[in-house]
This record gives structure tokens, C-alpha cells and sequence, in this order.
């Protein structure tokens, strides 16, 4: 690994602290201006196939399926 | 496509003449285990194990060097596919293992009245796969809230109606708790000033649905039952990104053990609708109902809170009870179009009642006898 490398993988274990810090301490407005505004947050839901067959995971249903407004939504109730 | 029955895998497969079939999800060679996949395309089954091939029809049609290792005397005839007893109702496939059940049309009874509002109001399509998530508990406390507690939407859901996305914290209570035999029953949520669903299906709703369904589904606000044992379904009608929007669903509450269950939700969508009403349909759906749904976790962790309270054998020691008295004192309505006994408002637990006393009846049948 070169040191660029070390650097920017540490850059981001802090931010990931930083991140962890604001969810802890409940300030979901502070943890929400990290946030990119065009942000898509999806996880698709998994489907069992059968062998080779791919992808074992749906393209029309999601767990979550988030964007600003959303996440805004889930993080104030 | 594979299914879990009563803790059974079952195969349910179109076969070429279009009938529908169901088989336990086993072969009866040796008792492995044929499909793996959550559904498919196929015409025949082969076992991973030996490689004994089932037609979607249940025969047994091949069997490795049969002659040369049975010498020509295996009973294929014998060997086929253990069948299980499905019946439909709009589309929705309900299967049992009792080999002479009551009719479907007659187990759903009084109803389909109020079952057709959620499947039946116009040709239906269910959107993508379902959703699928293990929740740490019983499976009754799931169908015991959609049978007919609303009385819990005010407080377990409060932050929702402060969020604006449904009108205030009593909205819950408007409409009337309906049940019928068979356990069945649901809470209607009415008025609603506004349509909740496609405006211009509503030529399709209005051929679907007699007269007075159709003057329901006009005002309908929202829609939780539960279909006895474990089916219940959802209309639910909420503003989401300042855009009033319905979403249908049904699910399962699927028992795994007395203190986990599987939740299994599909998402239902009139076929004609536009794609982007289906669209923000999908997106509140998940927002709301799904295991990221800000009422679906409000929900699970009172009933995983539940299940563990009642946890091991201290609760029967001490002959622990919960309450069900409520909307004791009150007297159904006369004039209500739909079938079954009917309370005006829905804070009540006599759909509880109902479901837990069919239950019990069920539970204390003698052994060998009729069974559902
Ligand atoms: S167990 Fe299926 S072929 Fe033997
Ligand atoms: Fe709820």
C-alpha cells in the first residue's frame, strides 16, 4: 500500500468515527449534513435461484429505497 | 414457486393443461428436498440426491438405470409426489393439508365482503418479489393487531401523525371493526375526504364491486384484516413527500417456532394503473410497510417486547392473562351494508374476541375430528 493510499483509508476510518459520533449522541441533524442531496440509498430484495442464475437479487422491490426526503422523514419520527 | 405450509416446503406449479398443483417439497425416494428456488419456470423436478424426476404433475416419470438396479419392478406409480389441497380466491392460493377441507368459498364466508375491497376491487398484479424478514415473535400477536388494533396506532405510531404524514393522532379511531365466522375480521377506516386509488379505474372498481362496496371504497381512509389463521392484508393511505398515495398489501405472518415467525409481504397494484402511480405506490409501501417501514419497526419491536415478556413458564405460574374487555359494553350497528357483526369505530377488541374464541374451538376439537 503507498502512502496516498494510507492516508486516504485513515481520512476515512476518521470520517466513519465522525459519522458514528453524531448517530450515538442522536444528532440526526449533524449526521444528515453529511448526507449528499441527489443521495439513493436502496437495498434490493434477495430472491433464491436456482445454480447460476443471476442476479439472485430483485430489480422492482426494495427493504429500503431512500433518498434526501426520505431519510429527512425516517430520521425525525 | 415454494411456499411454506404449516413448516412444510411446498411446490405450487401451473402444469401444461393450466391446472394449479401443490406437492410437499420433498422426494419420495429418500425425503430430499426437489425445488431450492424461490420460484421458476419448469416442467419437471429432478432430485439432487439420486435423481429420481417428477413431472410438474406430481407422477414420477424417471429414475436412474431403473431397470438395471430395481429390475424392472419399482412401483413408479406408487412414488409420486405427495399432493396438498389448494384452493383460490381472486388470485390468492390457499393451501392445507387436510385432504377434505371445508370449500375455500365457504371458510371465507361473510368475508370476501370485505377481503375483495383490498384484491378484488380491480384486476390486481403483485410488484416485484416479497418481502421477506424474521421477526423474534409469536405469530398470533401479528394477526391479533390486524384483525382489529387500531386502539395501538395513536401511541406505537404518535411520531407519524406529527410528521403530518396522516392526519392527526385520533384519525385512528373513524370507521367501524367488522368481524365474521371463521375468525376473520378487519377494521375499515372511514371516512376519507379524499379517493385514495386511481382515479380513473374507478369505471373498473365500480364493475368489480357491488354498489355498496363501491360507496365504501369511494371514502375509504384504510383497510387491516386478517383472514384466519395467519393472512392478513393492508390499505393504507398516507401522504408521502407532500403527495397523498395508497399502497395495498398482504401478508403472512409464517410461524417458524412459538417465539419467531417469518414475515412474508407482497405488494399488490391495480394492473391499469399509470407506472407512476405504481411507482409512488412501491415507494410508500416501502417507507411505510417493509422491514425499513417507519410503521412496520414501530410495530415489530412491541411485538418482539410481547413475546419475550411471555417467555418460559413463569407467566402460567402465576396464571398471568392479558385484557381483551374492551367495546364489551357496546352494541353492533343494524344498518351497515356489508355482512357480520359491526361496530361503528374501530377502538374495540371484538375481532380479537372473535379470532382467539375460533381459535380456541379449533384447539379443542377432539383429535380425528372434523379439523379445518
Ligand atoms: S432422495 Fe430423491 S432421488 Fe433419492
Ligand atoms: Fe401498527
Amino acid at each position: 500500500m503507498n502512502e496516498e493510499r494510507m492516508i486516504a483509508t485513515f481520512m476515512f476510518e476518521q470520517w466513519l468515527y465522525k459519522e458514528a459520533e453524531l448517530l450515538d449522541a442522536i444528532d440526526f441533524d449533524g449526521w444528515f449534513a453529511l448526507l449528499h442531496p441527489d443521495i439513493q440509498y436502496r437495498m434490493p430484495v434477495r430472491v433464491n435461484k436456482e445454480g447460476i442464475e443471476r442476479p439472485d437479487y430483485s430489480t422492482d422491490m426494495y427493504a429500503f429505497q431512500d433518498d434526501t426526503h426520505t431519510l429527512k422523514c425516517a430520521s425525525s419520527v | 414457486m415454494t411456499r411454506d405450509l404449516a413448516g412444510y416446503s411446498v411446490i405450487v406449479s401451473r402444469d401444461d393443461s393450466g391446472n394449479m398443483n401443490a406437492f410437499y417439497n420433498m422426494c419420495t425416494h429418500r425425503g430430499m428436498k426437489l425445488c431450492r428456488a424461490d420460484k421458476g419456470n419448469k416442467g419437471r423436478f429432478t432430485c439432487p440426491y439420486h435423481g429420481f424426476t417428477f413431472k410438474n404433475t406430481g407422477e414420477l416419470i424417471g429414475v436412474p438405470m431403473q431397470k438395471e438396479i430395481y429390475g424392472g419392478q419399482l412401483d413408479t406409480a406408487r412414488l409420486s409426489l405427495h399432493k396438498v389441497t389448494i384452493g383460490t380466491y381472486k388470485g390468492l392460493i390457499f393451501g392445507t393439508w387436510n385432504e377434505t377441507p371445508e370449500p375455500l368459498e365457504q371458510f371465507l364466508g361473510d368475508f370476501k365482503w370485505y377481503l375483495d375491497l383490498a384484491v378484488g376491487r380491480a384486476e390486481m398484479e403483485v410488484m416485484g418479489p416479497p418481502q421477506r424478514f424474521v421477526v423474534h415473535s409469536h405469530w398470533k400477536i401479528g394477526s391479533d393487531n390486524f384483525v382489529g388494533d387500531s386502539y395501538h396506532t395513536m401511541v406505537t405510531h404518535g411520531s407519524i401523525a406529527e410528521l403530518g404524514m396522516v392526519p392527526n393522532a385520533t384519525y385512528s379511531k373513524k370507521g367501524y371493526q367488522v368481524y365474521t365466522s371463521h375468525g376473520h375480521g378487519c377494521n375499515i377506516g372511514y371516512p376519507n375526504p379524499d379517493f385514495a386509488f386511481p382515479e380513473e379505474l374507478r369505471d373498473e372498481y365500480k364493475a368489480n364491486l357491488s354498489p355498496e362496496q363501491y360507496e365504501l371504497l369511494g371514502s375509504l381512509k384504510n383497510l387491516i384484516g386478517t383472514v384466519f389463521p395467519n393472512l392478513s392484508f393492508l390499505v393504507s393511505h398516507t401522504k408521502v413527500k407532500g403527495q397523498l398515495i395508497s399502497n395495498t398489501s398482504i401478508r403472512l405472518w409464517r410461524p417458524i417456532s412459538h417465539d419467531k415467525m417469518e414475515v412474508i409481504t407482497w405488494l399488490l397494484v391495480e394492473k391499469r394503473a399509470s407506472e407512476d402511480w405504481k411507482r409512488r405506490s412501491r415507494e410508500a409501501f416501502v417507507f411505510t410497510f417493509s422491514p425499513s417501514g417507519i410503521f412496520e419497526q414501530d410495530d415489530t419491536e412491541v411485538f418482539t417486547d410481547i413475546t419475550a415478556a411471555a417467555a418460559g413458564s413463569l407467566p402460567f405460574k402465576k396464571n398471568f392473562t392479558y385484557n381483551y374487555t374492551m367495546g364489551l359494553h357496546r352494541e353492533p350497528e343494524t344498518d351497515f351494508p356489508g355482512p357480520g357483526t359491526v361496530y361503528a369505530d374501530k377502538f374495540s377488541e371484538a375481532s380479537q374476541r372473535n379470532f382467539y374464541r375460533y381459535w380456541l374451538d379449533l384447539m379443542s376439537e377432539p383429535e380425528g375430528g372434523a379439523g379445518k
